[in-house]
């Protein structure tokens, strides 16, 4: 009697749990969850800004959503969403970090993949603005790129991030204002060619530029160094990272393998030679283990008395950005006295008249959102139809991206803002946390582009400011996607590049060795990769 | 005998102890210069022997920081709920293990020994967490570590070295095996148990992985979480990922080396001072406990 009794209340019990949730699914929101590039954790106790702009969907769109934001480490990024997804719990949307990570993703079939029209059916104005190349129409001849970028077997994948900012040069060299000051070298007569350089080298290592009487300085960094492969219109990861493929004879080499970079070990091998760079060029002294990345310890502390170590940024000057200061700017001063100054040079520019330092293209996937293969197409869709709404909705994206007036930013005169908190309790209360549902770090819209880009003042300065001449930056990598091995073979062939350039800089090995080193270099991958990157090359005419 | 005076052995045998004491205290007494000093010295870099500007700037900083005093009291939950938890059922676990008459001794110390050598991997641990329903709860930060197999077998070594004569005496006076255990050989093993206990605290203080992991919830963040996010914080790793344009927004997000350094001591101070009052203990108890295998 008892047994029957609580049978009849459990099925009784499970009749009304059955009934729940087909009851309230009418209005039930649809849950998304965003994992985008954070810099801390949000408060969902101090979170404003998603409650805001959840409303203003419902409100305006009729689009019902429960947004969740969620944090993952930036430093740990890879490892903690690869663990949810193995466990299927990531997040619906998700940052593709890198082309390799996105391929990885890709290939184990763990992000969605939709044709072009279904974006351009539910995120038209989207659409639109990229394929018009984006405000104002800056990247037209960049349609293409963007296109191929965002497919993989012929369907979207990816929505790339696509900013006039990726190709924007962002280095010069640094010289130190004292140094130059002493031996009378103005900008106007700051070296513009590779002689006049080497022979600046030569004055800052036995002119005594600090004026200590002893001779205790030397030319330039490791970072000056590799701007001279610039000059023969090449781009080197030299010490540690990859380098860019370039085009001679139209097949694609890697800059390291390239006939002239031989011409720059050689000029770097003489320099040496001459003892004006410091034996202990690679131990470190250009970013030192612990301490800010940019700062050149060499050049700050009055050793070289040129890097290309910081960019621009780091380095703020007034007539350029708009004002001064600068992570790196301020330790310069710390060390040298708040008078002290620094200088922009000009590249110098080889026989051919190249000149520069490397640049990105205006497409990247790294800080670009994917999507959970689990979702559904009407999820898929919902999702796009935010992005279009962020797209056309200013007031919408405004509420995302800079949070309330008042409170969280301020409107500037030209049309600016100026955020009034930290990154990361801007972070905290909601601000940035739908950036992967907006687009990367701007909505497509005009307004995203005008307030990241057009309308910041530093950035028309500088872009007036870099077309003097050979202050520009122009090389770009001709291979704009990771090729299928780079992961693989890039740390054994750069590993072997390394050693046999400190060699033959510090006169360990002969040049004449030269072709024995692209040939070991050619045999420990490069071979493979080279022709990864002429395949590549090809498959884009 | 015993040999009094001063040999040059000895001043050598101090000699090396004393310098090998300067490389930890030198390292501890930099940081704290570094967490007195204002940005513009802590970013020059080299070794502070003495404030040149001291501020309480960067702790006060530090100490408004809503995530420091979240991840104490996190750390503190997981610290101290894991700590005893895990040390009652270690020696519980290795109270059966020491008794001779325990059918399959060896079978089961093996069984529980072979542990230490393997593990599932990080993705399997993952998942029967997640399928266990402990996502985002303290107890993922508790139950996939909690009975470590060193600990229990040092501390089996422990309860094997008491005489079993008094044990039968307490069974003669009527006790049962449970309360032979907790009131008898629990309080005469405190050495090893102190030994245990420390080493269960420094880890649990320590982990960061493992929240990581298993931890969404910005409210069950751990003091370890907490810190690594304000060191990384512009590292090249972190700034690495995004294009070079947006170096000026990045750097803006960097932390100072003196706010590092005052979050490292406000983060490690409290296990820095429980050592020395658990560390009488330490020898003892590691030495009793490996005696016999």
């Amino acid at each position: 009697m008892k047994g029957s009794r609580i049978l009849a209340l459990v099925l009784a019990l499970m009749m009304v749990m059955a009934l729940v949730p087909t009851a309230v699914a009418e209005d039930e929101p649809v849950k998304i969850s965003v994992a985008g590039y954070m810099f801390g954790p949000i408060d969902n106790e101090q979170d404003v800004i998603t409650p805001l702009v959840e409303q203003m969907l419902k409100e305006k769109y009729g689009i019902n959503v429960d947004i969740e934001v969620v944090y993952i480490e930036q430093a740990n990024y890879a490892e903690i969403l690869n663990t949810r997804l193995a466990g299927d719990t990531a997040p619906d949307v998700f940052l593709a970090q890198s082309a390799t990570m996105l391929n990885s993703y890709y290939d184990q079939g763990l992000i969605k993949s939709w044709d072009e029209d279904f974006l351009k059916e539910n995120a038209p104005d989207v659409y639109n603005f990229i394929m018009n190349g984006a405000a104002y129409g800056d990247l037209i001849n960049d349609v293409d790129a963007w296109k191929k970028a965002s497919l993989k077997d012929g369907k979207m994948v990816v929505i790339p991030s696509f900013k006039p900012d990726g190709s924007m040069p962002y280095k010069t060299l640094i010289y130190r204002g004292d140094w130059l000051d002493k031996l009378g070298v103005t900008e106007e007569t700051l070296p513009k060619t590779v002689d006049d350089f080497v022979a600046l080298m030569g004055r800052f290592t036995k002119e005594d530029p600090d004026g200590n009487g002893k001779d205790d300085t030397y030319g330039c960094s490791i970072t000056a160094m590799k701007a001279l492969f610039g000059s023969y219109g090449l781009a080197t990861g030299f010490s540690g990272s990859e380098s860019y493929w370039v085009l001679r004879d139209s097949k694609v080499v890697n800059s390291d393998v390239a006939p002239e970079a031989k011409e720059v070990i050689a000029t770097l091998a003489a320099m040496y030679a001459d003892g004006l760079i410091d034996p202990e060029f690679v131990a470190g002294k250009e970013s030192v283990e612990g301490s800010y990345w940019a700062i050149s310890h060499g050049m700050v502390t009055g050793l070289y008395g040129v890097s290309a170590n910081a960019s621009i940024d780091h380095y703020r000057l007034k007539e350029v950005m708009g004002d001064d200061g600068g992570r790196c700017a301020q330790e310069y001063w710390a060390v040298n006295g708040a008078d002290s100054t620094f200088v922009y040079g000009p590249w110098p520019a080889g026989p051919n008249g190249d000149y520069g330092w490397q640049v990105g293209t205006p497409v990247a996937v790294s800080e670009s959102a994917v999507y959970n293969a689990n979702m559904s197409d009407e999820k898929l869709a919902l999702i796009f139809k935010i992005l279009n709404a962020f797209a056309t909705d200013d007031e919408l994206y405004m509420t995302a991206f800079a949070g309330i007036e008042g409170t969280h930013y301020e409107k500037q005169e030209n049309g600016t803002i100026k955020r009034l908190m930290g990154n990361e309790e801007l972070n905290a209360v909601g601000v940035w946390g739908c950036r992967s549902l907006y687009g990367n770090d701007r909505a497509f819209s005009q307004l995203g582009y005008d307030l990241a880009f057009y309308k910041d003042p530093s950035i028309a300065n500088r872009l007036n400011w870099f077309k003097k001449d050979q202050y520009n930056s122009y090389i770009q990598n001709v291979v704009t996607e990771t090729l299928p091995s780079a992961g693989e073979l890039f740390a054994e062939v750069n590993t072997i590049r390394d050693e046999a350039w400190v060699a033959m800089i510090r006169g360990e090995r002969s040049l004449d060795t030269w072709d024995e080193y692209v040939e070991s270099w050619m045999n420990a991958g490069g071979q493979t990769l080279t022709d990864e990157a002429n395949a590549w090359y090809e498959a884009q005419k | 005998m015993v040999e009094k005076r001063f040999t040059a052995g000895k001043l050598l045998i101090y000699l090396i102890l004393v310098l090998l004491c300067a490389t930890i205290v030198i390292a501890f007494w930099h940081l704290l210069n570094l967490s007195l000093s204002p940005s513009h010295i802590a970013t020059k870099g080299g070794l502070l022997l003495y404030p040149k500007e001291a501020t309480l700037d960067n702790y006060s900083r530090v100490i408004d920081n809503r995530y420091i005093w979240l991840g104490y009291k996190n750390t503190l939950i997981r610290t101290i709920v894991g700590t005893v938890l895990q040390l009652f059922f270690t020696a519980m676990g290795a109270y059966v293990l020491s008794k001779r008459f325990f059918p399959h001794r060896t079978f089961w110390t093996l069984f529980i020994v072979f542990t230490m050598f393997f593990s599932g991997g990080l993705i399997p641990t993952y998942l029967l967490v997640k399928n266990l329903g402990l996502l985002d709860t303290y107890a993922a930060m508790i139950l996939p570590g909690f009975i470590s197999a060193y600990n229990m077998v040092i501390i089996r070594n422990y309860f094997q070295s008491m005489p079993e004569e008094i044990e039968e005496s307490c069974l003669i006076d009527g006790a049962g095996r449970f309360r032979i255990f907790l009131q008898f050989v629990l309080p005469l093993s405190k050495p090893i148990l102190a030994t245990v206990a420390l080493w269960l605290v420094v880890g649990h203080w320590n982990s960061w992985f493992d929240v990581l992991i298993y931890i969404q919830d910005d409210t069950k963040f751990t003091l370890q979480i907490v810190l690594r996010r304000i060191i990384l914080t512009g590292s090249k790793e972190i700034l690495d990922t995004s294009a070079a344009a947006n170096a000026a927004e990045m750097e803006k997000a960097v932390s100072s080396e003196g706010l590092k350094a005052a979050c490292i001591y406000v983060t490690t101070l409290p296990i820095l001072c429980a050592y020395p009052f658990v560390q009488k203990f330490f020898v003892k108890g590691i030495m009793i406990g490996s005696l016999k295998g």
